[in-house]
């Protein structure tokens, strides 16, 4: 869906990405993850078309978003991290104009409007001026604004700064709900727990360079709906990573069993039953079981191993 | 319905302001129609033999004061609202969206410009029907006033705009300052063609290519050729500032049609130049198109200078495919090498056997001026980009405009009675020299820029560099 190709970018002076090179695939949710001043900002506003690289291409949905930034708009969503509203228009004024703006045909255009704002929880706050919002709701305005022509790709620059543990769940809620609505979301937060719940894929950055691009899971909002998730096991005792990895694979239920140390992380397609009878069977098979639960840390993980590998070794390259 | 302009009208044209706007409007008029009436007719017996119809006389009262009143809404306070149309969204952070939306170049162009004044526009189309139909003199006469104005006002915002454009271009960010330079200078090209809607005062014979104009007719045209130009260069501002594409050709095209313009026109009918002692035609239409082009080439120089970024992209291009590289060579190059043209033309000009006598007999050196003026256009110019090379270019950039000054007025006059002309040389064209005398200065003062220039340049690329090869 997104085609990153050898892009450089130079402020005056300073080097802001060199040499990025990836494809991020149709569907995923994929966090952009990396210290400040590593280069995400710069790296969305490249994709989004806002700022020119110095060399290399960008291609979303096979246009090239250098050459015809306004064509690639039609597929492209982007909310920047210090977004701004029409304080004046009311909620309503405010979806028309974008909608009316990124191309919505006229006659689809109520509907859009009362689609987007029933996807972002906004349905009885149409009526009111943006500037008397909430920061949660302002937050899903901004984001409803970006959606309404349903965009392939939607580009979120730290949507969670600022909110309140509860509006951050819900915009992990929404965040699921909009890629279940099939659009393909790549998404930047220093809060990378929050990314555990939706990430299918986390892509590292560090000193302007890509230094780690892996896939979590197969889709998000798998950890959430209780069908299937990544889940942890540390283990204690003369237990070895290999009896757990055996006695993981003996079990239908379990995928891609990555060990690590004292701690086994695994994908489990099951329901709460049968999660209870997988620990019950590993406890049987002697394995000296010392915590189980969701794995809540594997962007983190992914992340700071990257970031301190890279760290380590200058010349790692993606 | 552009959404632009839909917008723009949401925010601007609230009822109640329209409401308060046109009843003041309104009470204006009224008033000097009471005032200039008959009623102050009555006050003052005696009067009515000296205006004649007092009817007639309240009613040019009231268009005079329609024009004003126009002219404020238009002029002052629309050009604000122009001024400021992009700077506001920078400072509110919606711009970033409108960039991202599907809205062309053309219809945010038009969107901004006729929304974001939208609430002096409607109040002016109000003021404009009294302004038009008790306006003094004849029908065309009217018409032609109102057309002025119209102009005035439009070419004011566009300019305005287009200043407001060149500072989102650059990133600088939102101050109360950028806005009313803005602002100030939409109010002067504004008042500049408003003030031209009554001619050139005396005898007058403005020519073009051997066809002798009415004035009127000349300076209507003129004003809406520049209203035009200054429409299309909002309109090349907003492609790069949506970050589409944009090459140079247009602004090439625009050069040329000004080297066209200056080159076909005969001033020597103007009551100023009359009884000049005038040097060949040919020679004179050529400084008319040099000085065109410097001034273009100055305000290219200011209002779209690369940064040290834009700089090593060009030269990058240039080494690499130089044909390419034509695309993104900064604009005031080609109004410099039109300027070198109009040296030429000059040059070849003043050869010709169609000089007068006594121009030649005098002290001026004809042959070196143009090329002197020239070196110090480039000096300037190249001195102005170096400034906005540096990344903290802000107090840098008005250190070199400052230096213009005073290097043009302020030291010239302090520093005339003083000092040899070899020295005044270094800051203005010394037009009595010899030919080595007036040019070399200038010269090497350009050198000397160009030197500083590309000092910049390779100092920011070698940060650059340092800085990539630390982080990787």
């Amino acid at each position: 869906m997104i085609s990153i190709d050898n892009l450089t970018f130079d402020y005056p002076t300073k080097r802001a990405l060199t040499e990025v090179s990836c494809t991020i695939a149709a569907g995923s949710v994929t966090a952009l993850v990396g210290p400040n001043g590593a280069g995400k900002t710069t790296l969305m506003r490249c994709l989004a078309g806002l700022d020119q690289p110095v060399t290399g291409a960008v291609t979303v949905d096979d246009v090239d978003v250098l050459a015809k930034p306004r064509l690639a708009h039609r597929h492209i969503g982007y909310l920047r991290d210090l977004f701004g509203l029409y304080d004046e228009l009311s909620v309503r004024r405010c979806l028309a104009f974008h909608a009316a703006a990124f191309g919505v045909a006229r006659a689809e255009r109520a509907s859009r409007i009362a689609w987007a704002a029933a996807a972002l929880g906004l349905t009885d706050r149409l009526g009111e001026k943006a500037g008397r919002l909430s920061r949660g709701l302002r937050q899903r305005l901004a984001i409803a604004q970006v959606v309404i022509h349903k965009p392939k790709v939607l580009l979120l620059d730290e949507p969670a700064s600022g909110l309140d543990p509860e509006a951050r769940m819900e915009l992990s809620r929404f965040i699921v709900n909009l890629n279940g609505e099939g659009m393909t979301i790549l998404v930047s937060s220093h809060i990378l727990a929050e990314l555990e719940d939706y990430s299918t894929d986390v892509l590292i950055v560090s000193g302007g360079r890509i230094v780690d691009h892996r896939h979590l899971h197969d889709r998000a909002g798998e950890g959430l709906s209780g069908r299937s998730a990544w889940l942890a096991l540390r283990f204690v005792g003369e237990t070895t990573a290999a009896a757990v990895e055996a006695s993981l694979r003996r079990h239908d239920a379990v995928r891609d069993v990555l060990p690590d140390g004292d701690l086994v992380r695994f994908r489990f397609v099951g329901t709460a039953e049968e999660r209870a009878g997988l620990l019950a069977a590993l406890v049987a098979d002697g394995i000296a079981v010392a915590s189980f639960g969701e794995a809540r840390d594997l962007v983190q993980d992914a992340y700071l191993k990257s970031v301190r590998r890279a760290a380590a070794a200058p010349e790692v390259r993606p | 319905m552009n959404p632009e302009f839909t917008r723009n009208l949401w925010l601007e044209t609230g009822p109640f302001r329209l409401f308060a706007l046109a009843a003041a409007a309104l009470a204006l008029l009224v008033g000097a129609y009471l005032v200039a009436g008959p009623a102050l007719i009555g006050v003052l017996p005696g009067l009515n033999q000296l205006v004649g119809d007092p009817t007639q006389f309240a009613r040019v009262a009231v268009a005079g004061m329609a024009e004003g009143l126009l002219a404020v809404f238009l002029i002052l306070w629309g050009t604000r609202s122009a001024a400021d149309a992009v700077l506001s969204e920078i400072g509110a952070g919606t711009w970033d969206g409108q960039r991202l939306s599907m809205i062309g170049p053309w219809a945010m162009s038009w969107g901004k410009l006729l929304g974001a004044p939208a609430a002096a526009w409607i109040i002016a189309l109000v003021i404009l029907v009294p302004a038009y139909l008790w306006g003094a003199g004849t029908e065309a006469e009217a018409l032609r006033r109102l057309a002025f104005i119209l102009l005035a006002a439009i070419a004011a915002h566009a300019a305005a705009f287009a200043i407001g454009l060149s500072f989102a271009l650059r990133r600088e960010t939102r101050s109360r300052a950028v806005v009313a330079f803005a602002h100030l200078v939409g109010i002067l090209v504004g008042f500049a063609l408003f003030s031209s809607r009554d001619g050139i005062d005396g005898p007058v014979a403005l020519g073009l290519y051997g066809h002798v104009l009415p004035p009127e007719r000349f300076m209507l045209a003129l004003a809406a050729i520049a209203t035009f130009w200054l429409l299309v260069a909002d309109y090349r501002l907003m492609r790069q500032a949506l970050a589409v594409p944009t090459a140079p050709w247009v602004w090439i095209v625009f050069l040329a049609f000004l080297a066209a313009l200056t080159a076909g026109l005969d001033i020597t009918g103007l009551p100023m130049i009359v009884g000049a002692v005038m040097p060949p035609k040919g020679y004179l239409a050529a400084l008319l198109m040099l000085l065109a082009m410097l001034v273009a080439t100055y305000a290219a120089a200011v209002v779209l200078p690369p940064d040290a970024l834009g700089w090593r992209r060009w030269a990058s291009a240039m080494r690499r495919r130089p044909l390419r590289a034509l695309a993104r060579t900064p604009i005031f190059l080609y109004g410099l090498l039109f300027a070198a043209g109009a040296v030429v033309y000059g040059l070849v000009a003043l050869g010709q056997p169609d000089g007068v006598s006594m121009w030649r007999l005098s002290s001026i050196n004809g042959e070196a001026f143009p090329i002197a003026l020239f070196c110090f256009a480039i000096r300037d110019t190249l001195l102005l980009a170096a400034a906005f090379a540096v990344p903290e270019k802000r107090g840098r950039v008005i250190g070199v405009l400052v230096f213009i000054g005073l290097s043009y007025l302020v030291l010239p006059l302090a520093l005339g009675r003083v000092v040899p002309a070899e020295v005044l040389a270094f800051l203005v064209p010394a037009i009595t020299l010899d030919t080595m005398a007036m040019i070399v200065p200038p010269a090497a003062e350009a050198l000397v820029a160009l030197i500083l220039l590309v000092a910049i340049v390779r100092r920011t690329a070698r940060t650059v560099r340092a800085g990539a090869e630390r982080a990787g």
